[in-house]
């Protein structure tokens, strides 16, 4: 029985620490939320699963694999009025994993571009407020394509290339999924 | 149920806890860029086709802020008995990110100075070949053994700071200036403990201005050879305006103790070497086709430098007083894709002036 207890702790630590790296996310997608959408927003997490269906019609769209099952999507409330909502994805940037965030209105409009956790040695300049800024008002009805409909930070071609398709892909799921929602 | 075993179900527990918490935060990826080049000399020299630069990236995130890069690279595609090209680390560090401020950063690492040493995926820039300044004057792939610090303080700026093993002045000499004085972290010397940093500053995404430097001593405290410090002061600009790309890049060094360095090895190292290059390119792909992400960049470049600007005790070699001017087009399929086409002009103080016809073509991902 002790035995059982015992393997019942650790595995009651494994699931929270396991959890960790994802809340520090959480926590971070969250406060940027906040930031965007005011604090006195509330913020539901929800995951959004999508069908082989779905993310084929995604990936058509974006002329791009599409590889994840489920959005992590954040929905903001101030009462019971919806501001918008937040969606947390990773994309690759010259070698190393991305984490981004995009913030949208109802209609999906883009409101803010964040970059929660950058990991790549260099290239970080996407995450100042004169890259960023590019994004916000665009729809997917947007091409939304890097160096053309967004100047490329001068040598950082790759991570600019890499968010912006990032963003792109969230902007054609967001509408894909936003008809359910 | 003795204690042997509830120690036995803790430590079971605690592993599933370790091994599942690196599923969660862990996660290793790859990448690599190539070039492979045909040169085609002028006269009666030989051209060459070559798989210049093959190289693989692999790197692992051990968690939000700690991670491992790495690059290994084939240069001309083979080794066999003791001849052809390099199989070599490139760079091989450990960044541990502790806020955007500061960051700590050690193992093989590039000196960040110049735009190619750091930026030299081949789709990044124009021309089959790397420009010459960034071969003679800034010996690219740099790449030495160190540790030290990185970040951006404020929106718009980043700094780099390193202590890396120095270079070798036994290597230097008249034609190539210091290139072969790298160590390449191959049981590097840390005789000669070598400064090396860099300041960005980009106020909009469409400029990034650079100024870089190197300094360290270089004769490994051989005193017939004196200290050998060499000073290496470099300056960049990329700009880009609607289809227009400039880049620009200068760089000066100061060898003290040429003239010693020359009595003990004896190979035309010169006291000073400057070399500068300005670049213009425009996509023109927009005037052919305005619905695509493909680019068609015609380039011209004109680069200035001499490996023997100041010498001492013998006369300079006007062989080595050079100006290249390179003529051609960069096509890119896709960004990380490009296909390269130019000829260039070397000309020199000697009047031993060439040509050469370059193809090429590179990728990265």
């Amino acid at each position: 029985m002790k035995t059982v207890l015992f393997i019942s702790l650790g595995w009651a630590v494994t699931l929270s620490s396991s959890v960790v790296a994802q809340h520090a996310i959480d926590l971070k997608a969250k406060e940027s939320l906040l930031k965007i959408f005011g604090d006195s927003a509330s913020i539901a997490k929800t995951i959004v699963r999508l069908s082989a269906e779905e993310r084929k019609q995604i990936a058509d769209s974006i002329k791009s694999s599409f590889l994840s099952d489920s959005l992590v999507l954040y929905e903001c409330r101030i009462g019971q009025k919806t501001m918008g909502f937040g969606i947390v994805d990773n994309i690759k940037g010259k070698t190393q994993l991305i984490t981004y965030l995009v913030a949208l209105t109802p209609d999906g409009v883009l409101k803010d571009v964040d970059v929660l956790v950058y990991r790549e040695s260099i290239g970080g300049e996407i995450q100042y407020e004169s890259f960023r800024k590019q994004f916000r008002g665009r729809t997917s009805r947007d091409k939304l394509q890097a160096g053309r409909d967004i100047k490329n930070i001068s040598g950082a071609t790759i991570s600019s290339h890499a968010i912006t398709d990032g963003v792109r892909k969230l902007l054609m799921a967001f509408n894909l999924v936003h008809s359910g929602l | 149920m003795s204690l042997r075993n509830h120690s036995l179900a803790l430590i079971l527990s605690l592993l599933l806890v370790t091994s599942l918490q690196m599923e969660a935060q862990e996660s290793t990826t790859i990448g690599g860029y190539g070039e492979l080049h045909y040169n085609e000399p002028d006269g009666p020299v030989k051209g060459k086709l070559d798989f210049h630069r093959f190289v693989l990236y692999l790197a692992h995130g051990f968690n939000e802020n700690l991670s491992f890069k790495s690059e290994i690279e084939i240069e001309h595609t083979k080794l066999e008995g003791g001849k052809g090209g390099e199989l070599a680390i490139e760079q091989a560090y450990l960044d541990w990110h502790f806020n955007t401020w500061i960051g700590l950063r050690a193992g093989i690492l590039l000196p960040p100075v110049g735009i190619i040493n750091q930026f030299h995926e081949p789709p990044t820039f124009n021309g089959v070949e790397r420009p010459g300044v960034d071969h003679d004057v800034i010996p690219t792939t740099w790449r030495e053994s160190g540790a030290g610090i990185y970040g951006s303080p404020t929106e718009g700026v980043n700094y780099q700071l390193y202590v890396v093993a120095g270079l070798l002045a036994a290597e230097f000499n008249g034609e190539q200036g210091i290139y072969d004085g790298k160590q390449e972290a191959f049981e590097s010397s840390p005789t000669n403990p070598s400064f090396t940093g860099r300041l960005d500053y980009v106020p909009a995404p469409e400029l990034r201005l650079g100024g870089s430097f190197f300094i360290g001593n270089t004769t490994e405290g051989d005193s017939a050879a004196g200290s050998g410090t060499l000073s290496l002061i470099s300056g960049d600009i990329q700009y880009s305006y609607q289809q227009l790309s400039l880049r620009a890049e200068g760089a000066f060094e100061s060898i003290s103790d040429a003239q010693k360095i020359n009595a003990v090895f004896g190979n035309g190292v010169a006291d000073q070497i400057y070399g500068l290059y300005v670049e213009g390119a425009y996509n023109v792909m927009p005037w052919l086709c305005s619905e695509t992400n493909q680019t068609l960049s015609p380039f011209v470049r004109y680069e200035k430098y001499n490996t023997q600007a100041k010498v001492t005790g013998f006369a300079a070699n006007p062989a080595y007083d050079r100006n290249d001017i390179t003529i051609g087009a960069t096509y890119k399929p896709t960004f990380n894709t490009a296909f390269k086409i130019d000829y260039q002009f070397f000309n020199n103080a000697a009047d031993l002036n060439t040509k050469q016809l370059n193809l090429g073509i590179g990728y990265n991902f």
